[in-house]
Order: structure tokens, then sequence, then C-alpha cells
């Protein structure tokens, strides 16, 4: 039977945990609070160590509206500033990536040390002496900035966690195969996705969804023990599903996997899921590690970042296999990418005008893998760090979050 | 051996089309049985090449033929190459390079541009039929505004 009005609108008869008010996606003032709240206080992932392996090396990065660069200063040590000239804004550094020992601004030629982010010179300077702007104030802002399993996070939040606290022991099932032998960044693109960034992380928490994959359900949905995973839950809102064997030949053109270049700790054919919030996500595929991280641009615009990590200095032949894996179902001409981005655009089409109220996460089957519990997991945290109840946001203000 | 420009042209141009209308048996007819097919682009952020598909002639088919097993996007893409260049003929095979921009129309008539790039192709001329030997889409649009089961 179809819904009237009074029914449609309503809230839910679920618990308040198992829905979402849909306002959460597309309002400005949310959108606002969560740059405050939640994009500038919570660690997030910028890049892998091995894109910046030498001293000098710097990549650009944004983390809630702040650009930034992060480099390896001539001591070896990764730090990241705010790359904006100290003297009237612009970006001091223009090139996503390089290699540059002094940072030299291209407008009035203002030039920072890559290690210290200290001004260095000035051109003329007796004219900002005379009103006391003196050069050693005019550094660039450092940003706190945390290493771990060669994963660089930054956190605009000066009094956050510690980022291992941060972690904790969510990666637990992750930590084997980005960590034992030396990583590299293979591959890297971005899409800019006409979606609120929140809707991209739930495509990657909620594996009920892979039904609408084609390649999924010829060489995964049909094996039992896709379905019988557990979802391990961890404060600060991280997730992680057990692993499973794809049978890849069950796809015209593919084939079944050997073990010849698995990832430490992985089976070729295993695939494994873990979620970090707020906006980052580990996708493993036996060979080869997708990491997805996003910059919200605004309530329905969203750059998401692809990586692929292989094994450092492997040989020609190997990374090839790899990057070949990782493109086969993942690349922007692979199997799955597009569907997935066929499913955010359709829920930004319907929800996004403000007149669907209600979507639903309500799915229990013991924690197991098409369990709904990765989302609610997630939303609780953002929940509380929003003080808003993602099934009634404009509703009672919730308690403070507990440090 | 004199190269006929008009029909190494044709070529270039039948490739674009007969993607465009998912013809893809005619489009791997235009191919020599050794044909490789890739998807390229230099990467500005890791400061190195990527390659981003590679397909044999035969596998290409399998790929391109189960596209329409898969739930794909209610849009229309179209290839437009131009600027066609062909270099001088070595041992029966022509370099040939245009510029390829392809277009997005999705189901609402919205157009959008969806990617420049480089068609790199060599092309065979013997037996008087002019063949895709092999391709490469070099692109120089990274960030893209959603992925495509058919590539480029
Ligand atoms: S804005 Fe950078 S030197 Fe003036
Ligand atoms: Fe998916």
């Amino acid at each position: 039977m179809s819904r009237t009005a009074a029914e449609y609108t309503r809230s839910p008869q679920l618990p308040s945990t198992h829905f979402v008010d849909n306002r959460v996606y597309h309002d400005q003032g949310i959108f606002a609070e969560e740059k405050e709240k939640i994009l500038s206080k919570t660690w997030r992932f910028v890049l892998h160590e091995s894109e910046i392996p030498e001293a000098y090396d710097y990549r650009t990065a944004s983390v809630a509206d702040t650009p930034l660069v992060v480099a390896r200063g001539k001591d070896g040590v990764i730090r990241s500033f705010v790359n904006s000239c100290s003297h009237r804004g612009a970006a001091v550094l223009r090139r996503p990536a390089g290699n540059l020992r002094a940072w030299q601004c291209m407008y009035h030629l203002w030039t920072y040390d890559p290690t210290t982010g200290e001004c260095v010179s000035r051109p003329r300077p007796e004219a900002f002496d005379a009103v006391g702007l003196r050069q050693d104030a005019c550094g660039l802002r450092e940003v706190r900035t945390g290493l771990i399993y060669g994963l660089v996070f930054v956190n605009l939040d000066e009094d956050c966690m510690p980022l291992e606290e941060y972690i904790g022991d969510s990666m637990f099932l992750q930590r084997e195969m980005i960590d034992t032998v030396e990583m590299e960044v293979i591959d890297f693109f971005e899409l800019n996705l006409k979606c609120n960034w929140k809707n991209w992380m739930e495509t990657n928490m909620d594996l009920y969804h892979e039904f609408m994959h084609v390649a999924n359900r010829r060489t995964s949905l049909q094996i039992p023990e896709y379905y019988s995973r557990n979802w391990h839950t961890f404060p600060n809102g991280h997730f992680t599903v057990d692993r499973y064997s794809v049978e890849y030949d069950k796809y015209p053109g593919w084939e079944n996997r050997d073990d010849s270049l698995a990832l430490p700790g992985m089976k070729e054919d295993e695939f494994q899921i873990t979620d970090v919030f707020p906006d980052l996500t580990f996708l493993t595929r036996g060979t080869v590690v997708r990491i997805d991280n996003q910059i919200p641009l605004t309530p329905t615009e969203t750059l998401v970042q692809y990586r692929a990590l292989g094994i450092k200095g492997e040989p020609e032949e190997n990374r090839m296999r790899r990057i070949r894996d990782y493109h086969s179902i993942w690349g922007p001409f692979g199997r799955n990418l597009p569907e997935d981005c066929l499913g955010v655009t359709l829920q930004r089409e319907a929800i996004y005008g403000g007149r669907v109220p209600y979507t639903y996460w309500c799915r229990e089957e013991d924690n197991l893998s098409q369990d709904d519990i990765a989302a609610r997991t997630w939303w609780k945290e953002w929940s509380r760090l929003m003080r808003r109840d993602q099934s009634q946001p404009f509703g009672p203000v919730l308690p403070e979050a507990a440090e | 051996m004199t190269v006929d420009r008009d029909r190494i042209s044709g070529l270039i141009y039948d490739s674009c089309a007969l993607l465009d209308e998912e013809r893809f048996d005619d489009y791997i007819a235009l191919c020599t049985p050794e044909f490789t097919y890739r998807i390229t682009a230099y990467s500005e952020e890791l400061r190195k090449p990527m390659e981003w598909m590679f397909q044999t002639r035969d596998n290409f088919l399998e790929l391109l033929k189960a596209v329409e097993t898969h739930e794909v996007a209610i849009a229309h893409m179209r290839r437009v190459a131009s600027m066609i260049r062909i270099g001088a003929a070595a041992n029966g095979v022509v370099p040939v390079r245009s510029t390829v921009t392809v277009y997005h129309t999705w189901y609402d008539g919205d157009t959008r541009l969806f990617a420049v790039g480089t068609y790199k192709d060599q092309v065979t001329t013997g037996g008087g039929t002019p063949l895709l030997a092999s391709r490469e889409v070099v692109l120089d649009t990274r960030r893209l505004a959603s992925g495509s089961h058919i590539p480029i």
C-alpha cells in the first residue's frame, strides 16, 4: 500500500538510531557546523608518506576549507602548514606536489622555510618594520600532523587527542597489509561528485548496496561466507569488517587469483574493508589497497580522492598487475566505481530537494555483513560531535560530547 | 608506401562513432588481432605516469559486451576526434595522434564535458585497409565527474 502525506512525513516508528532525517545531507547550516565540529576537529587523512619520500618534497591538501601543504623537512620530519602567504594570502605552493628548498610566494616574493614554516625573506622589509610587522611574526601557521602505519593525518584542532589514541585498534585487520613491508601510492585520481560527502562515505559502510554491482553479484553474493562476516566497531566512530574470498573467475574475462602478489596477511582473492571516521575508507582486494578520502566542497558537492597502495620497489611486471587489478574494478573505467557514482547521484536527485524526509539504516542481523551496524556507529559519532540527533537534527540539543 | 590520409582519418572517426553507438563488434573489427588498448595519464600529484586501463583485443571485446549486464548511467557519450596528425610510416605502421574530446549527455538532455585527451594510435595499412594496431588514450583530465563503464 502506498503512504499518504501524513504517513510519509511522520517520524518512522523505529529506534532513533535506525534512521536519518535527510536534511543532514543538504542543509547549509548543518554543513557549516560539520566543518567546525567534525571536519576540523578530527584527525583527517591527507596522504601516504611515500608521496613525499625525499627531504623538501611537498604535497598540497585541503581540510575543512583550509589549504594545506604537507612537507618533509630537511630533517626528514613531515609537517603541515597552511598554504597561504602571510602577506596577502596567496597560495604559496601552486603545484599539487613537488620538491623545493624554499617556498617563494609568486605575488610579492615573500619566502618561507619548508622545514620550519618561518618567513625567511621579504623584499624591501623596512616599510613593514616601520609599523612593527616583524619578519619573525610572519611564519606560516603550522598544523598538527601525525604518522601511523605510513599514513599521514592532520588535525586543525591543537587540543585534539593523539592520533594513536584516535585510531585505537580500529585498524587491527588493516595494519598488517600496509605496515609490514614498505608501501607506495601507485595510482591517484579524484572524482568531483555532485553529492553530499556523507552519501559517499555511506557507500563505503553499506554492504547491502553491493547487490547493485554486477561484478559482486557474480563473484561474491553467491558465496555463503559473504553474509557471515562480522563487523567490529570501535570508539571514535571507526569500524571494520572481516574478509572473505572472492570468486573472480565468475565474471567474464576475469581469472581467479593465485597468491603470488598477495599483500602481507592477505590472500589474493580476499576482500576487506576498514572505515575511519569521518571520511576515510580502506578497501583491500588481496593485491592492492584502495584509500578513499573526501574534500567536502558544498553540501551537495564533494571531491573524493582515490589512492591505490602497492609494494614499494617491486618489479614492474608485479606493479602493473596490481594496477590492473585495481582499475578493473575501482578505476573510473572499472566495473564498480561508475555504479557507486550512480547510486549517490540518484540519492542527490531525489533527496536534496528537501521533500523526502527520512531514509533508513535499520537492518539488523547480529552485526553480520549486511547489518547496518557500521552506518549506525558512524552516525552515532556524528550525532555526538554535532550534538544533534541525526534522526531529528533540529530537535533538542544533545548533551555536550564527552571528552 | 603511400598512406591514404583520408582512410586513416576515417578509421579514427569510425572508432569514435562505433564506441558512441556501442557497436562493440564493429569497433573491434577496426583492430588488428594483436590490438592493445590503454588509458594513461600523468599524475601531477604523484609526479609519475599512471595506467588506468590495459586490454588486449579479445579481452576488450568481452569487457565491452559485458557492459549491457550492468546498471549504467542513462547517458550518451560523444567522442570527438580532431587535430588528426598522421606521422611517417615505418615497417607498415603509421603513428597517428589526434585530440579527443568526450561529452556526456544525460537522460535529461544536459550535456557536460567528460574528458579531453589524445589518441596515440598505431595504424597498419597492409592489405589496403587501415586498422588499429594499438591505441593509447592519454588523458589530460584526471578529475572526472563520474566513472564510465565504457572507456574512451
Ligand atoms: S601575497 Fe605572498 S608575497 Fe604578497
Ligand atoms: Fe559499491
